[in-house]
């Protein structure tokens, strides 16, 4: 438990390496990689020195505020900031009337809008800004502004708004864009059938709330501009700022080396990142602008809800003989993936000949969504796997015995029908299910003659992530000095997911040098290599092979340095730990530290190129998750009891960053599943109900199960990349909710078709079963 | 800003601080903005989250209580005299073993939680007697993580409880005094040495400062905990000067005197579930206190501030009104006392004068053959306010009905007592049709409305389940005499 232990881990050697014509195929055997080590920047992280961009304070520096439409649709008239200007310590306002402020916004590439739009489509669009010298003050000036609203019909529900006289968001009927998909003939598939079932399906929208609110602080240099933002890839600010504000690329700075979770909302920069740069402008000082939790809930993103429709056809056997699935959704007042791979699970998880999918996004006056978690595939799972559940109970066989018989090797949904470059869906199923003891847990919940007040069930569901392998561009650069330590030199975020330790790893793994030499520098515009955002499970699989690449490179040219040394040729030497030495005679070696080109040149710097992944090929995570519950049947409160998990995310990159995000991703499914819901007033005034904490219920540490286990399938994916890993992410949260759901119907005859699996939705299913009954 | 600056002496972590930031401002803002301890982390300044969790050391008499605290919800009016601890006043020269478990479990992701978490569990170690994990997580009932999804925290925490023993564990049944217990923390590396000062340190400040100030109910609003009042009143202008309540000993305690209990307006949740004379009369007023807020809200939430707030759902006023409580009220010499249940006039409409205040709350023991129970459905089991909660109080003798309380919180303006039911109760027989009918009764007196919480046709169905739920739970023979299972 000692800190020196965990920092210098000592006596690596070094595995192998590719000859310099090689291409690196995945490691055999690993000395660092895939084991269970605590993060690098642990101690920043639990002592809260890691200063958060929320934490940045700088000399000068004053507080930035927003003032947001409070209507779901409004024209704003007139803006009157003349009293808030003269209010004590107000030194910026600006408004849709400030010159510098007439900037274009892009919600989307199809929806271009403007920063302050004097059409307000969603409640909380931003109408004017303050920056004052303290928070009170600004917020003070805030309330004294004067708007005057043209207040208008609005339309917060997307099953409202498809009816004849529905309010318009956009100027026409209120349906974006309808996408079909269809491959073998569904109708015949359906006659093959033994059975037939088709079920109406619900998911509420659901809210990213991650810890650290979103905001930024902006400073001017003169004409550069420097960011310190909460974000997943500071790259992308970097360009949608630039944009914008129409700077140069190089005049943009944008540093996030900490930041408090995201999980999708944070993957560009937002409104308030330009409003902070423009006050920032306008008062000559440094500028912080946080939303508060208040203004997260309404203006950067969700979880589109979505209706969705599924008819399925089986043989007895368990053949999948079609899927006919239509669903509608919503990404708010501007075009944002209402239903984008709401129907990936339908088209891609199991085999199937006869596959239609209609999916219509649909616009409402409620904020746009952001991709989150997953996006759309734990709305398809909730679909696909309870119907899968339904179909299993019709032929009467075990729900884990159908998916066993409906595993596809190749995508049925991409372009060209690529073969996996590895699937463990079987694994994932069969190993789960043995860890779960799920045969046992099954007959025990489904024996008859269990009474009274509380019932057990048990559920599972299974899944596929659309993209799992990550992809060009990423540069890293690795700096090895002449005391044998390095500086390993990344754009990516570390979002929380382990990033850094997990490159790290990689260089401590392919140079054998101990994590406590290896010192990062990361999320920097200014100072780092190029990277794409930090999200869609595509980090590990996009960084680490980059790593390694350079590591690779550094490799050569101290190869090359040591065969000047030993008047050897390079082909001839191999890389030991720490030294250089002849293959053939092994007691020859120099060690690295002693290599005086090194000494004179004083770095060895490595760039490493992230590759393009194989062609024809479909890099995809698996995972099956299994769950047993406690239903009261008085009262319908729902006890998760437990859950397992297992992943097939290719090889396992570090053991204990890898459970924390099965277990996290768990946590996040059961929300979705238990308590995560926006309320909208629908009908009088259009404005969310639950935009905080207090109203909107995360899970904590005492609504999950003691017992959850993550259990990897844990193989390296040859054929995916360099390190052998696919991502990992997004599928830990994909079939949580349909999982919990199939555990209650196993434990009361009720199938919750609608998330989310609320005490008043269980009792009044309850009691209307009992009356039925 | 109508603040009237009040200057304040307390400790900060290691330092003598003396402020005069107005006493209505929350301290997070006081730590983060004016003395640049970031590591305290504003998540939500509604105390949903946990993220700025510290801890609040106050003498009280001779010892010193450490108690975690959300700062978004503490005025620096309350911080006066007392020991404020932030994650930086526990980091050393190397980790805490809380800090350690914690990485070696890997049970930190983003970390924006993390020194929430840190200073909670420190405060559970520093508070607790003896360190089991099961208490030690129920702690964390207060922090949000939206990454980890807590198991790893709980390794962290099974591997802390098993690796460290109280070094006072050998006086068993005796609390250790305050000195011993700072020895033995600051020996285990949970708290820094300078700790070991700290006594004297507050001693001598109470000595030297003036902290209660005097209380002008005309020309300030009394608070009493006021984590609920602190978010209806966020913005700096136009909040109400203030006066803390909860900084007057003597409205604080829990006695019994000639068959009454009596608590004092200003004792905290916390201190209810902790109490051993309320626990002999209640035997699971831990239970049914745990569901309310959350570790750190009890700490602060006051049973006056429960019962001025007047929420339709209050938990406190729920199971006061089934105890048969009255209120005891002052206006400067003058008191008087009135009945709980008539305490409640309307939506967040009181008996209460404007410049009356709470001073007690009091209710009759329960005779020996009375039987009492709560119930609370919420959306989330824990640290949510209730859908529909529900208290009764029963007397029975031969099967009759003798006496009987019985409350129901959510489903009417106010915090409401089901005369009608109750009166329908008493003298009836114990049987399952006279529950059934009851609980038809108790729908004649209710006027639930549709909100975030549930449909107004969901809390009714709740209360009649809720009903059905108090007398299996406290006569469960009467389950098989009948069938319950009749919808409504």
């Amino acid at each position: 438990m000692s800190k020196k232990e965990i920092y210098a881990v000592k006596g690596l050697s070094v595995p192998e390496t590719p000859a310099s014509a090689q291409e690196p195929k995945p490691w055999k055997q690993t000395q660092m990689v895939g084991k269970g080590i605590p993060r690098v920047d642990a101690y920043e992280r639990v002592s809260g020195t890691a200063v958060y961009p929320s934490d940045v304070l700088l000399p000068d520096m004053i507080y930035g505020a927003v003032l947001r439409c409070p209507h779901p649709h409004a024209q704003v008239k007139k803006v009157d900031v003349e009293a808030a200007s003269k209010m004590p310590g107000v030194r910026a306002v600006i408004t849709g009337d400030t010159p510098e402020a007439r900037v274009e916004w892009t919600y989307s590439k199809e929806a271009r809008s403007s920063l302050f739009d004097p059409h307000c489509r969603f409640e909380g669009e931003p109408v004017a800004a303050v920056a004052a010298e303290t928070p009170y003050q600004a917020e003070d000036a805030l309330r004294a502004i004067r708007v005057e609203y043209d207040v208008l019909p609005f339309v917060v529900d997307e099953r409202d708004a498809l009816k004849e006289n529905a309010p318009s968001v956009h100027g026409a009927g209120n349906v974006l864009k309808t996408e079909k998909y269809e491959r073998g003939q569904v109708d015949r598939g359906f006659r093959e059938a033994d059975v037939v079932l088709e079920e109406n399906y619900r998911t509420e929208c659901q809210l990213h709330t991650p810890m650290e609110l979103h905001g930024c602080v902006a400073k001017w240099d003169g004409d550069r501009l420097t960011l310190w933002e909460s974000t997943q890839g500071v790259y992308a600010v970097q360009a949608e700022v630039a944009e914008v504000l129409k700077l140069p690329l190089s005049k943009v700075r944008v540093v996030g080396h900490y930041m408090g979770g995201g999980f999708g909302s944070k993957l560009k920069a937002g409104k308030y990142t330009v409003i902070a740069a423009l006050l920032a402008k306008k008062s000559a000082r440094p500028v912080k602008l946080f939303l508060t939790r208040e203004e997260t809930y309404l203006a950067v993103g969700n979880r589109p809800p979505n209706n969705m429709r599924l008819k399925a056809g089986v043989k007895k056997d368990g053949t999948l003989t079609a899927l006919d699935f239509s669903c509608t959704g919503t990404g708010g007042a501007y075009p944002s993936g209402g239903t984008s791979l709401v129907d990936w699970l339908v088209r891609d998880l199991y085999k199937c000949p006869n596959v239609r999918t209609e999916c219509t996004d649909i616009a409402i006056h409620t904020g746009p969504a952001r991709p989150f978690r997953a996006p759309g595939h734990p709305q398809g799972a909730w679909v696909l796997e309870q119907m899968m559940d339904a179909l299993a109970e019709a032929i009467k066989m075990d729900p884990v015995e159908l998916r066993l018989k409906n595993i596809p090797n190749f995508s049925q949904g991409k372009e060209g029908n690529p073969p996996y470059s590895s699937t463990g869906l079987k694994q994932c199923l069969e190993e789960g299910a043995k860890a779960f003891q799920w045969k046992v847990a099954r007959s025990k919940a489904l024996a008859p003659g269990e009474t009274g007040r509380i019932k057990r069930g048990v559920g599972m569901a299974s899944c596929l992530w659309v993209v799992g392998g990550g992809w060009p561009p990423s540069t890293v650069i690795l700096k090895l000095f002449p005391d044998g330590s390095l500086n390993l030199n990344m754009g990516a975020s570390d979002i929380g997911t382990g990033t850094k330790t997990v490159m790290a790893l990689v260089a401590a793994e392919e140079l054998g040098i101990p994590l406590g030499k290896i010192e990062i520098e990361h999320a920097d515009t200014g100072t780092t290599q190029y990277a794409t955002p930090s999200g869609g499970s595509k980090t590990v699989p996009t960084e680490a092979p980059t790593v390694r690449a350079a590591a690779i490179s550094v490799k050569q040219q101290l190869l090359e340095m040591a065969s000047k040394e030993l008047k050897l040729d390079a082909a001839s030497l191999v890389f030991q730990e720490g030294s250089i030495a002849p293959a053939k005679d092994p007691s020859k070696s120099v060690k690295i530290t002693d290599l005086s080109e090194l000494k004179k040149r004083g770095v060895v710097v490595g760039i490493g190129y992230r590759g393009p992944n194989p062609e024809n090929k479909a890099i995809i995570p698996f995972a099956a998750q299994f769950c047993e519950v406690e239903v009261n049947t008085k009262t319908g409160e729902v006890k998760i009891l437990r859950f397992v998990s297992t992943n097939d995310s290719g090889r396992v990159m570090d053991r204990l960053t890898y459970d924390s995000q099965v277990i996290g991703g768990i946590t996040m499914g059961i929300g979705l599943a238990m308590t995560e819901y926006r309320v909208l007033d629908r009908d009088q005034t259009g404005r969310m109900l639950n935009r905080n904490w207090h109203d909107y219920k995360l899970p904590t540490a005492l609504d999950v199960p003691l017992e959850m286990t993550s259990l990897p399938v844990d193989r390296e994916d040859s054929q995916a990349n360099s390190v052998g890993a696919k991502g990992l992410g997004e599928p830990v949260t994909i079939p949580t909710a349909p999982a919990i759901a199939n555990a209650v119907y196993n434990a009361t005859g009720i199938r919750i078709t609608e998330t989310p699996i609320s005490p008043e939705r269980l009792c009044r299913l309850l009691a209307e079963k009992r009356k039925e009954g | 800003m109508e603040d009237s600056p009040r200057p304040a002496a307390f400790i900060l972590n290691r330092d003598d601080v003396s402020t005069s930031w107005p006493a209505e401002r929350m301290l997070l803002d006081f730590l983060r903005q004016e003395r640049r301890l970031t590591g305290t982390k504003e998540g939500c300044r509604e105390g949903e989250c946990g993220a700025c969790t510290v801890l609040l050391g106050k003498l009280e008499g001779e010892s010193l209580r450490y108690r975690p605290v959300n700062s978004c919800l503490l005025p620096m009016g309350e911080v006066a005299g007392a020991h404020v601890v932030t994650i930086e006043g526990l980091n050393g020269e190397g980790l805490t073993p809380v800090q350690q478990a914690l990485v070696d479990a890997g049970a930190v992701q983003c970390g924006f939680c993390t020194p929430g978490i840190v200073v909670a569990l420190t405060g559970y170690f520093v508070n607790a007697d003896r360190w089991e994990a099961q208490e030690a997580v129920s702690s964390l009932d207060g922090n949000l993580c939206r990454c980890t999804g807590y198991l790893s925290m709980k390794r962290a925490v099974s591997s802390l409880c098993s690796a460290l023993q109280p070094p006072w564990k050998n006086s068993r049944d005796v609390s250790p005094a305050m000195e011993a217990r700072l020895e033995g923390l600051v020996q285990c590396g949970l708290l820094p040495g300078y700790f070991l000062d700290i006594p004297r340190r507050l001693t001598l400040l109470r000595e030297q400062g003036e902290h209660v100030l005097p209380f002008d109910p005309r020309e300030s609003t009394p608070v009493a905990g006021g984590t609920d009042f602190f978010l209806q009143h966020r913005a700096d202008d136009g909040r109400p000067k203030l006066f803390f309540l909860s900084s007057r000993e003597d409205l604080r305690g829990i006695h019994i005197h000639d068959g009454v209990c009596r608590i004092g307006a200003a004792t905290t949740v916390e201190e209810m579930v902790r109490s051993e004379v309320l626990a002999a009369i209640l035997p699971h007023v831990k239970e049914h206190l745990g569901l309310f807020g959350t570790t750190a809200i009890r700490a602060r939430a006051t049973v006056g501030g429960n019962l001025v707030n007047a929420s339709p759902a209050a938990d406190v006023a729920i199971i006061l009104l089934a105890l048969g409580a009255t209120v005891g009220l002052a206006e400067g010499k003058k008191r008087r006392q009135v009945a709980l249940k008539d305490f409640f006039k309307g939506y967040k409409l009181l008996d209460k004068a404007p410049d009356e205040w709470v001073e007690w709350v009091q209710f009759p023991l329960p005779s020996r053959n009375a039987a009492f129970h709560f119930e609370k459905v919420s959306r989330r089991p824990r640290g949510d306010v209730a859908g529909v909660n529900s208290a009764i109080l029963l007397e029975v003798d031969g099967g009759v009905i003798r006496h009987a309380h019985l409350s129901v919180g959510g489903v009417a303006p106010v915090p409401f007592y089901l005369a009608e039911t109750v009166k329908f109760l008493e003298g009836s027989e114990l049987t399952l049709e006279v529950v059934s009918e009851a609980a038809a009764v108790a729908q004649g007196e209710i006027s639930p409305i549709s909100d975030v919480r549930g449909s107004a046709d969901y809390k009714r169905l709740l209360l009649r389940q809720l009903v059905l739920a108090h007398f299996l739970t406290l006569y469960p023979s009467l389950a098989g005499k009948g069938c319950l299972h009749g919808a409504p």
